[in-house]
């Protein structure tokens, strides 16, 4: 049986969903009512994006499981994509670091309430269904994730708790960015009050983070790439297709300064013929963790030239032989500087 | 497009004659329906039918040179806007082709051609041109009967060795379609498997192909006082695989074979060869002696072992949720022969040159360009070149489709 302190501690199942449900508000009865309950829920957000985790107070499960919701929303309704990602991010390690030592039967519930999954126990093995296994698996690239490194029999998957602690807190921000996509959150708009709140909160934690964690999850700044990246960024984010050079271009380069696969998949969200699996699939053979598993290096200048994509050349341009040497300068200097 | 007259009056009668009931496919009112006609090759797409009967009526009346059906169940198959569409699943498919197989008989009856640079050669068609590295292959093969062996082999490797052991999938759910040509076609159209996403069918095709495979996530360790501890050739999935595989590779390989692998290090297998098979099938399973040898070793031999056990199937196909497929018991284009749909047991007396004739009476006079040895049914020519001769009417449609030969008379 999942308990109201269950639900608290993980309120993405269907059942806290349903309790919510059940009370029939809507965003705007938090405007001028229950702050506390928005205080909670802007203390989530900014534990997530402090990258810290958060604390379940279970002597009040009421207010934990309303205030995830309200947090949700906020970040919905920030509609900033780094945010949600981020949001999701800490999410997946605050369930993982709670089911690890989740009781066993816990978590087949827990499994089963949030997302259908029919795990079992053998011995200390968890055994569940390979399509289900396989419907978050894929999105660990370390080799003991692949289902040919696990141990697979009569259509079920043997894993260790950690490992189902792993897979259910990845279901878990898989479905957060999901959501994200739906038109109706898209729609969503936050009463003015709790926007404003939603932003003081992210603009005062923003500052701080370029500094503490710009390895994690960097944006290249714009000045630091070289005008021919930055232009095919540009014709990426303005909705065109661009062509296939160009497309190995702009993802071996991104892939080099240190950008993650999904982090780079992003950049082609608004081209025209956007495909994600597709693209997330050449992504990963570019970084070399498929296919002829040689992560590749962007083309030179001189290569680039004759394909057409060195456009605007500057100064910088003419004393380096290699867009990623542009980028190594600029980041330099950035540093000299400070 | 004289020398389609005859072909088209043929497929047409065979489409008249076909019962709704060969054109059984489950679901058929949410899969998207194709057909290239005689008239061009262009292929027109988007289909649906509501049932059997009408299918049959559309294909009469428009008799198709190829007939497919999409893997994918759709909510409005015939919409040609994918978000419209609605993707609701997908059967999880494989395919065998001996294209994608290098037997040894493709030199005697396997040409191919660089269509950048002209440069030709024979046997199994390369990636790349070997002249100027294009990938603008294109083969001229031919059916071959030694092919389509190896190819029902690897079904059967397929279904035995990984679908049903590892995958759990029940014979009753495989359907097996031969091709109409090189390969085999299998079906698996368990609910289970319908929802998977690409990725998660691309860990399927990694799988049954090997791809990624690390040994040493396979029960592999160092026991504290230094032995090793492996996996147990009755464990189930790749873990007793791996034990099995190598297992037979150290029971078969001789010392020269062994030393390329290993080096100096194979000489304590195989002074020791029997012993150490004996401890692995042992209960429970020992690898103890293999500790001079190192797990390093192992490793290097097992990558070498597997080869034989890996199947060799067209991961596109696969992966693809979206892919268009030759309709069970319709013809193939290329070939006139019957796309025939056989259940598991059916299989092992399949013969893909006799049961899928349909055209099984009278001759036709044919000139024949060039051509190798092929066989069609019993009767078997070749190599001929630029001859006129006289047929069986299957043969000659076969050569007729091919685009290799010319109807006479
Ligand atoms: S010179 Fe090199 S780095 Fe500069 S724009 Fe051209 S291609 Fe890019
Ligand atoms: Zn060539
Ligand atoms: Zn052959």
């Amino acid at each position: 049986m999942l308990t109201k302190e269950d639900l608290a501690k993980y309120p993405f199942l269907k059942k806290a969903s349903e309790y919510i449900e059940s009370l029939n508000l809507s965003i705007d009865d938090f405007t001028d009512k229950y702050d506390d309950i928005v205080e909670r829920a802007l203390e989530r957000v900014k534990f997530a994006i402090d990258g810290k985790l958060i604390k379940v107070d279970l002597y009040d499960p009421e207010k934990e499981i309303l205030s995830y919701a309200v947090a949700l929303a906020l970040i919905y309704g920030l509609k900033d994509a780094w945010l949600i990602r981020r949001f999701a991010n800490n999410e997946q390690k605050l369930y993982y670091e709670m089911l690890i030592t989740e009781d066993n039967y816990k978590i087949i519930e827990i499994a089963k309430d949030g997302f259908n999954w029919d795990l079992e126990l053998i011995e200390d093995n968890f055994i569940i269904p390979v399509e289900q296994f396989l419907e978050i698996a894929p999105r660990f690239q370390a080799r003991e994730w692949k289902l040919i490194n696990s141990l697979l029999d009569k259509g079920k998957v043997y894993l260790k708790k950690v490992k189902i602690a792993r897979l259910i807190s990845e279901a878990v921000k898989n479905k957060i960015i999901k959501k994200s996509e739906e038109e109706e959150i898209k729609r969503l708009k936050l009463p003015e009050k709790l926007l404003y709140k939603a932003e003081v909160v992210k603009s005062k934690i923003e500052r701080k983070e370029i500094k503490e964690e710009y390895k994690e999850i960097y944006t290249p700044i714009k000045e630091d790439l070289p005008p021919c990246i930055s232009y095919l960024i540009k014709e990426m984010k303005s909705g065109k297709a661009i062509t296939h050079m160009a497309r190995f271009t702009v993802t071996s380069f991104l892939l080099n300064i240190g950008m993650s696969v999904e982090e780079v998949l992003e950049y082609f969200r608004n081209v025209a013929d956007f495909n994600e699996n597709k693209t997330r699939y050449q992504i990963q053979h570019i970084a070399g963790m498929i296919g002829s598993k040689i992560r590749y290096l962007p083309p030179k200048c001189e290569v680039l030239k004759s394909f057409g994509i060195c456009v605007e050349p500057n100064e910088l341009c003419k004393k380096i032989k290699h867009p990623l040497q542009y980028y190594k300068i600029m980041r330099k200097k950035k540093n000299e500087k400070i | 497009m004289k020398k389609y007259d005859l072909v088209l009056q043929e497929f047409k009668k065979y489409y008249k004659h076909l019962s709704e009931e060969e054109l059984f496919i489950k679901d058929l009112n949410k899969r998207e329906i194709a057909i290239v006609p005689f008239e061009n090759d262009i292929m027109i797409r988007h289909m649906s039918f509501n049932d059997l009967k009408s299918l049959k009526e559309y294909i009469e009346k428009n008799t198709p040179l190829h007939l497919y059906y999409s893997s994918a169940y759709y909510k409005e198959p015939h919409a040609t806007d994918m978000n419209v569409k609605g993707w609701e699943g997908a059967d999880l498919i494989f395919d065998v082709d001996a294209d994608h197989i290098p037997t040894n008989c493709k030199v005697d009856h396997d040409k191919w051609i660089c269509r950048n640079c002209n440069f030709q050669g024979i046997g199994h068609a390369p990636e790349n041109c070997p002249n100027c590295g294009e990938k603008k292959i294109e083969s001229i093969s031919w059916i071959c009967e030694n092919c389509l062996n190896i190819a029902k082999e690897e079904v059967f490797k397929l279904i035995d060795e990984y679908l049903i052991p590892d995958f759990g999938v029940k014979i009753g759910e495989i359907e097996i379609c031969f091709s109409g040509h090189r390969g085999y076609h299998i079906h698996v159209l368990s609910e289970n498997f319908k929802k998977l996403s690409s990725d998660g069918r691309r860990e399927i095709v990694d799988y049954v192909k090997g791809i990624g495979l690390e040994p040493r996530l396979h029960g592999f360790k160092i026991g504290s006082n230094g032995s090793i501890i492996g996996p147990d050739p009755k464990d189930p999935g790749w873990k007793g695989r791996i034990a099995r595989v190598f297992y037979e590779y150290i029971n078969k390989c001789t010392l020269e074979e062994l030393e390329k692998v290993i080096g100096k290090k194979a000489e304590i297998i195989i002074k020791n060869r029997e012993k150490i098979l004996e401890d692995i099938m042992s209960n429970p399973s020992s690898w103890t002696r293999l500790k001079k040898v190192g797990i390093g070793n192992i490793v290097k031999i097992i990558n070498i072992a597997i080869r034989d056990i890996l199947c060799n199937i067209d991961e596109r196909v696969t992966i693809d949720i979206k892919r268009l497929i030759r309709y069970p018991n319709s013809l193939h284009g290329k070939t006139g022969l019957k796309v025939c749909r056989l259940s598991y047991n059916d299989l092992e007396k399949f013969d893909p040159l006799k049961d899928s004739i349909v055209f099984r009476s009278g001759e036709i006079k044919i000139y024949v360009k060039e051509i190798p040895k092929i066989r069609i049914g019993d009767y078997e020519i070749g190599p001929i070149k630029d001859k006129e001769i006289e047929v069986p009417k299957s043969l000659g449609i076969y050569l007729l489709c091919k685009g290799v030969a010319e109807l006479l008379s």
